[in-house]
């Protein structure tokens, strides 16, 4: 028998059947009976990362093994509440483009994480993953909330079109709520850059993962299918740092770290340094990126070890201990996570 | 009538790209509404700031951060917001704003 972890009389299967067959203002109620036990195990990881500490599971574990998502159309709206349900788990497409691919672009991250990692959905308990379509107007941006939403803006058509294409932004932001309930790293400075590198590493594993793309095939570009034309033809690149478009000012080791107080520290700009790390490890091991250099990543990111403030260099030498426990101290995976960091000049020890 | 004739410096940072993006205007190079809404914000800015330090939601990840100054010879309004955070009144103004801005390198 199954144990859903709101272990109530109304399982959440049959709330999301009511919510999507009510008016408005039931729905409203409806979702947040579901949003509940969101709501209890985000702020239990929360206090626990105050502490230092992994938040335990609030209830058995779930068996697992199918998502339960949830694809709300925000109208252009800027509101952070959710507006109308759309698509449910289990339903089939619908008319709107938008709706069906972050549908879709959330089943691969989950079947990533699943199949791959073990990983139930973003805190591996099941979280119903919910997407919040059409924010605000011509709005040139997909972001988490932190709350168990993720918000897709439809592009203006120069910076950045519809978000809801990019199976690698679905992936990154998806797995910010991963790291928010693993280590919950800082998000500003270094390890808001380690924040950001674990969310292009993880959403490159879910396109690649998805495409069936091994290491080398693998362009290893961030968000080539939601650029317009300012920043044609990628966001970013983990191959190349720096060179993605004619803005990108990615270092690629750290002599180039930049020093500054806008982004938070720039977290999108020094995440090129862990960036490059991560594609050096899983282009000098060959085979598929998220084999030995996903597992690594995954058991660093899971790791108790790993703390809210991690710099990058206590990350790498993270990584080199997870190498070492899981693969041996000699192997080719140890020596190839010592090559990724000696390239992009972050110590190890 | 309204003074347009003061200065307008907006900058927005982070987002998924990370592509930081900055303009300078005066008022009058906007169109009358939002110039007419940069003017209430420079007689009343304690309508439009963000209640305590901006700050974005806890475990959140690029989300936009706005930044927008206003100047009229030594008079200076400062205001900073998060997505979430940014009041209803002063959207399209930032919008506007955000039309005429072009990538700028980080400070």
């Amino acid at each position: 028998m199954t144990r859903h972890s709101l272990a109530c009389i109304l399982p959440p299967e049959l709330l999301i059947e009511l919510a999507r067959s009510s008016a408005a203002d039931r729905q409203v109620a409806i979702l947040r009976s579901l949003e509940i036990d969101h709501t209890i195990r985000q702020a239990r990881a929360e206090i626990a990362a105050r502490r230092g500490g992994r938040s335990q599971p609030l209830t058995a574990r779930l068996t697992g093994g199918t998502p339960r998502r949830m694809i709300f159309d925000q109208e252009h709206s800027t509101a952070g509440q959710p507006g109308r349900l759309v698509r449910a788990e289990g339903q089939g497409p619908v008319a709107d483009v938008s709706v069906n691919q972050a549908y879709d672009n959330f089943g691969y991250t989950y079947t990533l994480y699943y199949d791959v990692f073990h990983r139930d959905s973003i805190d591996g308990q099941g979280m119903t993953i919910n997407g919040m379509v059409h924010f605000g107007t011509d709005y040139d941006n997909a972001f988490w909330d932190g709350d168990g939403h993720m918000f897709f803006g439809d592009g203006d058509g120069q910076v950045l079109t519809d978000t809801t294409k990019g199976d690698d932004v679905i992936g990154h932001e998806l797995t910010h709520g991963v790291t928010q309930h693993e280590a919950n790293l800082t998000y500003s400075g270094q390890s808001g850059a380690l924040n950001e590198s674990i969310s292009d590493v993880f959403g490159s594993l879910v396109r690649q993962h998805h495409r069936n793309q091994d290491a080398a095939s693998a362009d290893w570009l961030i968000g080539s299918d939601i650029v317009g034309p300012e920043l044609s033809p990628a966001l970013r690149s983990m191959k190349d740092p720096g060179h993605a478009n004619p803005h990108d000012n990615q270092p690629s080791t750290m002599d180039g770290y930049l020093h500054t107080a806008s982004d938070n520290g720039g977290v999108h700009t020094n995440s090129g340094i862990p960036n490059h790390a991560f594609y050096v490890v899983a282009t000098t091991l060959g085979g598929n990126a998220w084999d030995a250099p996903g597992q690594i990543w995954y058991d660093t990111l899971t790791s108790p070890r790993l703390r809210p403030n991690s710099t990058f260099a206590a990350f790498a030498s993270l990584t080199l201990r997870q190498a070492r426990m899981r693969y041996g101290t000699t192997s080719a995976e140890a020596d190839a996570i010592r090559t990724g960091w000696d390239a992009v000049k972050v110590p190890v020890r | 009538m309204s003074d347009q004739g003061f200065r307008l410096h907006y900058r927005r940072s982070g987002g998924f790209a990370g592509v930081q993006l900055a303009v300078d205007v005066l008022a009058g190079e906007l169109p009358a509404e939002q110039a007419e809404q940069a003017a209430r914000m420079l007689a009343h800015p304690e309508e439009f700031r963000a209640a305590g330090s901006p700050a974005a939601p806890p475990g959140s990840a690029d989300l936009f951060s706005y930044q927008l100054e206003l100047e009229r010879g030594e008079e200076r309004q400062d205001f900073r917001w998060t997505e979430f955070e940014v009041p209803d009144a002063a959207r399209p103004l930032l919008t506007a704003l955000r039309g005429l801005a072009k990538p700028a390198p980080p400070r």
